[in-house]
């Protein structure tokens, strides 16, 4: 197994941000998580790979437990990570932006990484451009060649499509499954459902920090677990009304 | 050349050692307003090196920067946890704690029948190795400038290693860098050990400049300006904090342009600065700008001797 979450719960005071999340990915696979805006997606993300520390629970990675292990440790062993907000060293090229992710071995192997990181990202024409000239599609498949870069087992995307255009969105879709998909794991936060039936075979929802079991993404979609999270309480005479 | 000039001259190499130290605080991040510490330490010892020990200059400066670096990262274990004011604050208190220990430290020893060393708040005299030596003010400026030349040459190597963007990226966003696989503690600690060396490398030319230093020497205006000559003169380049040395005492205070109000107009001048260049005047994009301008000048230069030998065939 890629990943393994164990009763993963993380607290922010008095509020259960993740609630005994248990969930499993194989290597290759694509997940993607759905839920409302504050159901805990993004804590997830950030106890995965090191940011907050669970307060209950265990993380297993290719069969090692990360759990509290420092961020730097958990992106040395193979997990890369991109931003709801893209998140970049704006005054630094797009190349040195790279680099740190490639730097695991040899200075010229470095280079060669890195500059297939760009050419699979579409970016080999901009590397010596300021990251934060570039346009925010730009700036998006900058962090996914970052992440590539890494040469990871497990990428964590949050929100890849966020603020783009159609066109945008299509064109990094298909980037994200040419490039990231063959090459790792990959768990996907997403809003737009197209967007997770097009890269993920199964899903889950995570609803007040409590997760789904995985489930295609149609059958998630026609569930009225996900209407309930999104849409508020189902009355099966009315329809669908929001909670409170 | 004229004594003054050559006065001027090495009052800015010194100086760019101390701005330097703090730029390389400002990469990773951090605000000291405490490198006038380090600088303190490194006159100290470097002056002990040469007047007590009758060592050569050389390694007493040797000692001033080891001194400096050492202690520089016994402070940083203790404080580079510490993020923002309180880090900044930390290192002032250091910096005085350590202003306050110089003025209660005395260690003398008897050379040629004269008792010479630090004497507490009388402060430490007869560091007269150029005198000895026979070194003109000429020959030791033109030493500090060829020393400030190959440190700068070491930064721009610096910057183009994995260890100088580390460092940047570091101090730009730390998590981010941390989710690149930067230890970013680490490279914080080495970044203060490196500015503990560059301030005591300072420290030590000053005290043969000066031949006597006192506590007051290194007290919080120091600091303060060491830290304003990289926010004047830009963070993109290492060459930054040296255009904000020169831009204080070679053109303010050595010019006498506004006696009586340079620390005003100084001042005005950060404040301005912070507001609409936040980085600096050699601010990241600007150095980028400068090096991609040079690129396309070589690079035009280049093809028409292309064209030229062409031609001649």
């Amino acid at each position: 197994m890629l990943l393994r979450l164990e009763g993963l719960t993380v607290r922010f005071g008095g509020v259960e941000a993740l609630s005994a999340v248990d969930l499993s990915l194989a290597p290759g696979q694509s997940l993607g998580l759905m839920g409302p805006n504050g159901c805990g997606k993004t804590t997830l993300f950030n106890a995965i790979s090191g940011v907050v520390r669970p307060d209950a629970g265990r993380v297993l990675f290719r069969g090692h437990d990360i759990t509290g292990l420092p961020v730097h440790d958990i992106a040395r062993l193979g997990i890369a990570r991109t931003f709801q907000t893209v998140r970049l060293f704006a005054h630094m090229t797009v190349r040195d932006n790279v680099r740190p992710a490639a730097a695991q071995g040899h200075p010229a192997e470095e280079g060669r990484i890195v500059e297939r990181a760009l050419e699979a990202a579409g970016l080999a024409a901009k590397c010596d451009t300021l990251a934060g000239e570039l346009p925010l599609g730009e700036q998006r498949r900058l962090e996914i060649a970052r992440a590539l870069a890494r040469s990871p087992h497990l990428v964590l995307m949050d929100e890849p499509t966020a603020g783009l255009n159609p066109e945008e969105t299509d064109a990094l879709v298909k980037l994200i499954a040419d490039a990231v998909r063959p090459a790792a794991g990959l768990m996907l936060i997403e809003h737009k459902p197209d967007v997770i039936a097009a890269l993920c075979p199964m899903a889950i929802l995570l609803d007040r920090g409590h997760a789904t079991a995985a489930a295609p993404p149609a059958e998630l979609f026609a569930s009225d677990t996900f209407r309930r999270a999104y849409l508020g309480v189902i009355d099966r005479e009315g329809g669908a009304r929001p909670c409170g | 050349m004229d004594d003054f000039i050559v006065g001027v001259l090495a009052n800015i190499g010194i100086v760019s050692f101390v701005a330097l130290s703090a730029y390389v605080l400002l990469l990773a991040g951090e605000v000291s307003f405490g490198q006038q510490a380090f600088f303190g330490l490194g006159a100290y010892a470097a002056g002990m090196g040469t007047a007590m020990l009758k060592w050569p200059l050389a390694p007493a400066l040797l000692l001033g920067a080891i001194v400096g670096a050492s202690t520089a990262a016994l402070v940083g274990r203790a404080t580079l946890r510490l993020t923002g004011l309180t880090f900044a604050m930390a290192t002032l208190a250091f910096a005085e704690m350590m202003r306050i220990a110089f003025e209660l430290f005395s260690f003398q020893v008897e050379v040629a029948g004269v008792p010479v060393g630090p004497k507490g708040p009388d402060g430490f005299g007869d560091i007269r190795y150029l005198f000895e030596n026979e070194i003109t003010p000429a020959q030791y400026m033109a030493g500090i400038w060829v020393l400030l030349a190959v440190t700068l040459a070491a930064f721009a190597g610096f910057d183009r290693s994995r260890y100088g963007r580390a460092l940047r990226q570091a101090g730009t966003d730390p998590l981010l860098a941390e989710l690149q696989g930067v230890r970013v503690v680490r490279v914080r600690l080495v970044a203060a050990a490196a500015a503990g060396a560059l301030a005591g490398l300072g420290g030590g030319l000053y005290a043969h400049l000066l031949t006597y230093v006192e506590p007051g020497n290194f007290n919080i205006m120091l600091g303060v300006h060491s830290l304003a000559y990289g926010l004047i003169g830009g963070l993109g380049t290492a060459l930054g904090p040296v255009l904000g040395v020169l831009i204080d005492i070679g053109l303010l205070e050595s010019s006498r342009l506004f006696a009586g109000y340079r620390m005003i107009v100084f001042g005005g001048l950060v404040a301005v600065l912070l507001i609409v260049r936040p980085r600096g005047l050699l601010d990241e994009r600007a150095v980028h700008r400068l090096g991609a301008f040079c690129k396309g000048l070589l690079d035009a230069v280049a093809a028409r001797r292309f064209d030229g030998s062409l031609r001649r065939r």
